[in-house]
């Protein structure tokens, strides 16, 4: 305790100097927790989204992830209402959403143009989670009516392209499981935003029946596992691939293209950050370090000459930088939290990305691991910085440094 | 007595450009037990490189050099910082004392480096500041201490590890008169007190005066003794 408070009070001595270098490592330490909490915040924000669209596990014909069918549902799920039964017995699971994705033609009679289609259960457009932006219209039924004409939900530009809006009947041209044209009519009873440009000129939501009609099938492609805890997806993957070996059963983030692309491209981006605050902050205190080794060579000298080591002396150098460094984050923890409270207050958003329609809250999910994480990598720049100073210091003859000027 | 100080030979020579000095050109030196010694001699005579090697901050060239009756010529830079630690106590001209530690600090530092324990330590040091005549002054940082204050915390500093050597650099150089007579008093005085041995580089008369025994350095050799 005494050399910690000795060390304390030499952070002291050149307030100035110590306050300077302190400073930086606040503004290092708050941008290094600024950029990776917005970076955890984006990241956890897709996931829940990815996890709440997708399901947390998803459950497929083995080969279905693995190579491109010839045929329309050549490697799809037949038996699966037995399989839902099963699977909604387990407490820990929310909804089995059955799902086809499919792609033909759709027609206004005058325009037909391409369409990439993803047909769901009902329930899927009405759990209290479900995270659809609707321009116009609402859900499809929960109960269809099998006498009035199959419902559809188009993306808002697809709908713009073929000048329809709610009420209006479209017809859909695809290829069955069999391989012959088919075409059913349908009534539009929604507009959707899904954030993305290139979906919303293509996407079309349909139920899964008028879906098999279409393509003349009774099998879907996926059938998507929503749990009420994301914590126990690992549990419950592992459970589900002991117990249905021969199925394809692989967990969200296996097919999570956008959120792993964008936590690869934020991880890559705001580590160059944090290397950069890094060396910065080990230059600072360095030069930091350096000057007080220089200005305190006769102390150093009447340490060595009173028998102290040089590896405490060179310690002791180390604990100042240590001092200044978690002062420095400490403030750096605040200015973050205060940037963070002040993002939340005035709602901040950041522009849409590329390729994408809608803005997206900026915020800060500034976690304890975050901050720890921090804090040892900024200490581990001050330990570098300060041993580095100091060792050169303490090897000067102790003769030389007695007579320093 | 037994000697303290056994010096026998010993030479040190630096380089200077392409010219080589000869700092001390065969030096034999005994000292014994409370002896206390003035090392005097022009600039470059070589008082303060012997004073040096005394005081195991530096080392001879060649020559024998035993410190207690331990052959300390021949030991490595940790050990002799070790032996310092243990054995031998330092006054400086400029006092030396640490800025960030206050007086009764600054007294107890040659003790925590020992490791000696809290309760030990604070007796220790609180005879040594009552011997100084320091005691209303524990507690002040050594920039609000005169110059003669910080001398007495510098003795006490030297003296409180019970040291068997005192190496003593211009101890009076930068004090007044008065103060320089009573630091030399307060030398002399503890010195007797806790039977340690003196050794001191001076140019002051004052303290020379004083010193039973003084030893006139020139050109590194003992040019003559006064005893």
């Amino acid at each position: 305790m005494k050399w910690l408070k000795f060390a304390f009070r030499n952070v002291l001595r050149n307030r100035r100097r110590s306050l300077v270098t302190i400073a930086l490592i606040a503004v290092g330490a708050a941008a290094i927790l600024a950029t990776q909490g917005f970076s955890h915040h984006t990241n956890e924000m897709i996931l829940e989204r990815t996890v709440n669209s997708s399901g947390g596990i998803i459950v497929s014909h083995p080969d279905f992830f693995e190579r491109d069918e010839e045929k329309v549902l050549e490697m799809g799920l037949a038996d699966y209402p037995s399989l839902i039964s099963s699977l909604k017995a387990d407490s820990r699971i929310k909804h089995v959403l059955p799902t086809i994705r499919f792609n033909g033609m759709v027609s206004n009679g005058d325009k037909t143009v391409i369409f990439y289609g993803v047909a769901h259960d009902a329930t899927y457009f009405h759990r209290e989670d479900a995270e659809i932006k609707f321009v116009s219209g609402t859900h499809l039924s929960m109960n269809p009516n099998p006498d009035k004409e199959s419902e559809i939900i188009l993306g808002k530009d697809l709908a713009k392209s073929l000048s329809v809006s709610v009420g209006d009947s479209l017809t859909l041209l695809s290829t069955t499981s069999s391989g012959v044209l088919n075409a059913i009519d349908f009534t539009v009873v929604g507009t959707v935003d899904v954030g993305v440009n290139q979906l919303n000129k293509s996407l079309i939501y349909t139920h899964i029946s008028d879906t098999q009609e279409l393509l003349d099938t009774d099998k879907i492609h996926t059938l998507s596992i929503h749990l009420y805890d994301f914590a126990q997806i690992p549990s419950l993957l592992t459970e589900l691939q002991q117990n249905y070996p021969d199925l394809g059963i692989t967990p969200w983030s296996d097919h999570a293209e956008t959120y792993n692309k964008v936590k690869d491209v934020f991880g890559s981006i705001f580590g160059v950050i944090g290397v950069i605050v890094f060396i910065m902050v080990a230059f600072s205190v360095s030069n930091t370090m350096s000057q007080a080794v220089v200005e305190r060579t006769r102390e150093i000298g009447t340490m060595g000459a009173l028998g102290t080591s040089k590896m405490l002396i060179v310690t002791n150098f180390i604990m100042e930088a240590l001092i200044i460094g978690a002062i420095g984050v400490a403030i750096g923890v605040v200015l973050a939290f205060i940037a963070g409270f002040g993002l939340d207050v005035f709602n901040a958003q950041m522009p849409p990305g590329p390729g994408f329609t809608n803005p997206y809250p900026l915020r800060l999910l500034i976690s304890i691991s975050l901050i720890i994480d921090t804090l040892i990598s900024l200490l581990i720049a001050c330990f570098l910085a300060s041993w580095f100073a100091a060792s050169r210091g303490v090897k000067k003859p102790i003769v030389e440094a007695l007579t320093h000027v | 007595m037994c000697d303290v100080v056994s010096i026998c030979n010993g030479r040190k020579k630096y380089h200077l450009g392409e010219t080589t000095v000869h700092a001390l050109a065969g030096v034999d030196l005994n000292i014994k037990q409370d002896e206390f010694v003035a090392l005097v001699g022009p600039s470059g005579s070589g008082k303060s490189t012997l004073l040096n090697v005394c005081g195991l901050l530096d080392t001879f060239d060649t020559g024998e050099y035993q410190l207690n009756g331990v052959d300390v010529h021949n030991l490595h830079p940790q050990q002799l910082s070790h032996f310092r630690k243990e054995n031998i106590g330092f006054v400086f001209q400029s006092f030396n004392l640490f800025p960030v530690m206050s007086a009764f600090e600054n007294i107890e530092y040659p003790l925590i480096l020992q490791e000696m324990p809290a309760r030990e330590r604070k007796q220790r040091v609180t005879k040594a500041i009552k011997d100084v005549g320091l005691e209303q002054f524990a507690a002040h940082m050594p920039d609000k201490l005169s110059g003669g204050q910080r001398q007495r915390v510098a003795i006490a500093r030297a003296l409180v590890k019970q040291p068997k050597l005192i190496i003593a650099d211009e101890p009076t150089a930068s004090l007044d008169t008065d103060t320089a007579n009573q630091v030399i008093d307060l030398m002399q005085e503890l010195g007797n007190k806790e039977g340690a041995t003196f050794v001191v580089a001076t140019h002051d008369e004052r303290m020379t005066k004083r010193c039973k025994r003084v030893i006139h350095l020139v050109d590194g050799e003992i040019n003559n003794e006064m005893a």
